[in-house]
């Protein structure tokens, strides 16, 4: 067998996992969070509110006033909970995924009636492209059939869920439809790797234990890990929804809840994927087309486009501008890992998979600084629509910003430039890691992915920096 | 009866994506749409000319959605949800049937088990 080589600038530690884990803050020395994971009510207590949460939206959704402008469900779905996602997967990583409704929803169908069958193979490899394409199309239904904007295709689209959700339960093991298929399981995914809180078990322990992996099986406390992790080989936050199952199922007390420097995982991937770099890619585009589609110049472009071309078709028009918009990072990424191929070898792709975890920070950063404008400058909607359900008439000149414009801009630039910053950071450690393997200096390596970086952070200041068009 | 294992996979695997499709294809059913509801939908210039401080135009937002509600008025919510109820309730009942229809396979082939064994035996 081959040994190992590193790299000869990475410190070797020479802690034992023990060490490692009493170095860093464990907040399971913390009592009442150590209780708090073990509680039999954990994460149950959250999932019952939040299923209570969801059947109100669905039923305001669907039976509710039919304008979005009026409706109590679209405000809590689109300006209070889309806006506020992201920031919970960089506090907490996955953990939306242990409390989300739709999780809840399948492991009850999965207890009543579930086959738990083996997910078919294909869902297993190809599952982050089949939640890459679902999030582009939804997004793309989104401005075509103008989901945010009605109700009741807001509605719908809960519906289509549910009903996947149902079919997944139903049929296969665990929670096969948040691994494989849901798209908001493939962004907290990306996410929840800049996550400050990660899980961790002592190796130490684990290599010792005669439990027969209770902990990824399932025990008498706790039932098995929903997303299928090994907390002893599980080198990443991605694909842990910090549900605590294991925590309870360990006999030992060998998991502990880190809290670590967020983003650092971006440079320590073992195996990059390309699917998940595309997702960073395509998700940078998203946001573009997000943000474009909401100001002024888009119609005006949409009508140049019109009048050059002669096609008046709008879904068509939008169809082409979002295929551009969302290719664009994609391709831009591509051209920065091919010049780094041709400089440096390796395949073009190795590149696109290593790198593309970089821009996960700016993504983050362009997602929340877009809906910044949203839960800020459109929050008192929330309020505004509920009123109405206690027998009360909102104002109708009133309006729904929290905070004034040039609040929601300075937030917007703040967060941009701590996004810029992270990503900048990730592919600064990404380059030196890299450098020392292939003998080259980490700048010539990082040129090209700094300076895409820096291209996207300028595209999205100057669209922040444009008057926006609220949704409610 | 004998349904090989992988082929049911596959086919139940199948059978998701088609929900999804169709869940998309009701969608675009749903609302039919000429440029003009979606310019109104995506509001107008003058609706984002109007809206120093980005606050709520009540103008804007009220012409936008108009051509998403006339669509949408169309199909009722209880009709929408009776659709989406009976799928759902298919989906449960096919499993409870191939669950069963499994088990039953299970205990068959526990029973059959011995006498092979013994047959074998013999031989």
């Amino acid at each position: 067998m081959r040994p190992v080589q590193r790299p000869i600038d990475v410190k070797i530690s020479t802690q034992t996992p023990t060490q490692i884990q009493e170095s860093k803050k464990n907040l399971m020395n913390t009592p009442w969070i150590a209780r708090t994971m073990r509680s039999p009510l954990f994460p149950g207590i959250f999932q019952s509110i939040l299923a209570a949460g969801f059947v109100l939206i669905a039923f305001e959704l669907l039976v509710g006033p039919s304008d979005a402008h009026s409706n109590f469900g679209t405000a809590l779905m689109w300006v209070l909970w889309w806006p506020l996602i992201p920031i919970i997967f960089v506090l907490l990583g996955r953990f939306w995924c242990a409390i989300c409704p739709f999780a809840t929803l399948n492991d009850l169908v999965q207890k009543f009636t579930g086959m738990h069958l083996t997910p078919p193979a294909f869902l297993k490899n190809y599952g982050i492209w089949i939640i890459d394409g679902l999030f582009i199309l939804v997004t793309w239904a989104d401005h075509v059939f103008g989901i945010v904007k009605s109700p009741l295709g807001s509605g719908v689209l809960l519906l289509l869920l549910t009903t996947s959700v149902i079919a997944s339960g139903a049929f296969f093991q665990r929670r096969t439809f948040c691994r494989s298929l849901c798209p908001i399981g493939g962004l907290s995914g990306n996410y929840a790797r800049t996550g400050i809180v990660t899980l961790q078990a002592n190796t130490d322990i684990c290599l010792t234990c005669k439990a027969k992996a209770v902990c990824f099986n399932g025990g008498e406390i706790a039932p098995e890990c929903p997303l299928w992790q090994f907390p002893r080989t599980m080198e990443s936050g991605a694909d842990c929804a910090l549900c605590a199952r294991c925590i309870k199922n360990c006999p030992n007390d060998a998991i502990s809840l880190q809290v670590g420097i967020p983003t650092r995982e971006l440079w320590t991937i073992r195996k990059p994927k390309l699917a998940e770099s595309f997702l960073a890619m395509a998700i940078m585009g998203i946001v573009l087309v997000q943000n474009l589609t909401m100001l002024d110049i888009w119609q005006k472009g949409l009508d140049g486009i019109e009048k050059l071309t002669g096609v008046n078709n709008w879904t068509f028009l939008f169809t082409t501008v979002f295929i551009v918009a969302v290719a664009f990072p994609v391709v831009t990424l591509i051209y920065a890992a091919k010049f780094t191929a041709n400089r440096f070898g390796d395949d073009w792709r190795k590149w696109f998979a290593t790198f593309g975890y970089a821009m996960i920070p700016l993504d983050i950063a362009g997602h929340v600084a877009h809906n910044f404008f949203h839960l800020l400058g459109e929050g008192k909607a929330v309020w505004f629509t509920a009123m109405p359900l206690f027998g009360q008439v909102a104002d109708p000149n009133a309006s729904s910003a929290l905070v004034s414009t040039p609040i929601i801009q300075l937030l917007q630039y703040t967060i941009m430039a701590l996004g810029t910053i992270a990503s900048l950071y990730a592919v600064y450690r990404i380059a030196k890691f890299n450098a020392v393997k292939i003998n080259h200096p980490w700048k010539l390596l990082a040129t090209p992915f700094l300076i895409t970086i820096t291209m996207f952070m300028v595209i999205n200041i100057g669209m922040f920096s444009l008057p926006m068009m609220s949704r409610m | 009866m004998a349904i090989h294992k992988s082929r049911l996979h596959a086919n139940v695997g199948l059978l998701l994506i088609l929900l999804i499709g169709f869940g998309f294809g009701a969608l675009l059913l749903m609302q039919p749409k000429s440029i003009e509801n979606h310019q109104s939908d995506h509001g107008s210039s003058s609706a984002v000319e109007s809206m120093p401080g980005m606050d709520m135009d009540a103008h804007g937002t009220q012409e936008a959605g108009h051509g998403t509600e006339e669509a949408t008025q169309n199909n009722s919510p209880v009709t929408l949800l009776s659709i989406f109820l009976g799928i759902n309730v298919a989906l449960i009942v096919t499993a409870v049937i191939l669950k069963r229809v499994r088990s039953k396979r299970k205990v068959l082939s526990r029973e059959s088990a011995p006498i092979l064994e013994l047959e074998g035996g013999i031989n």
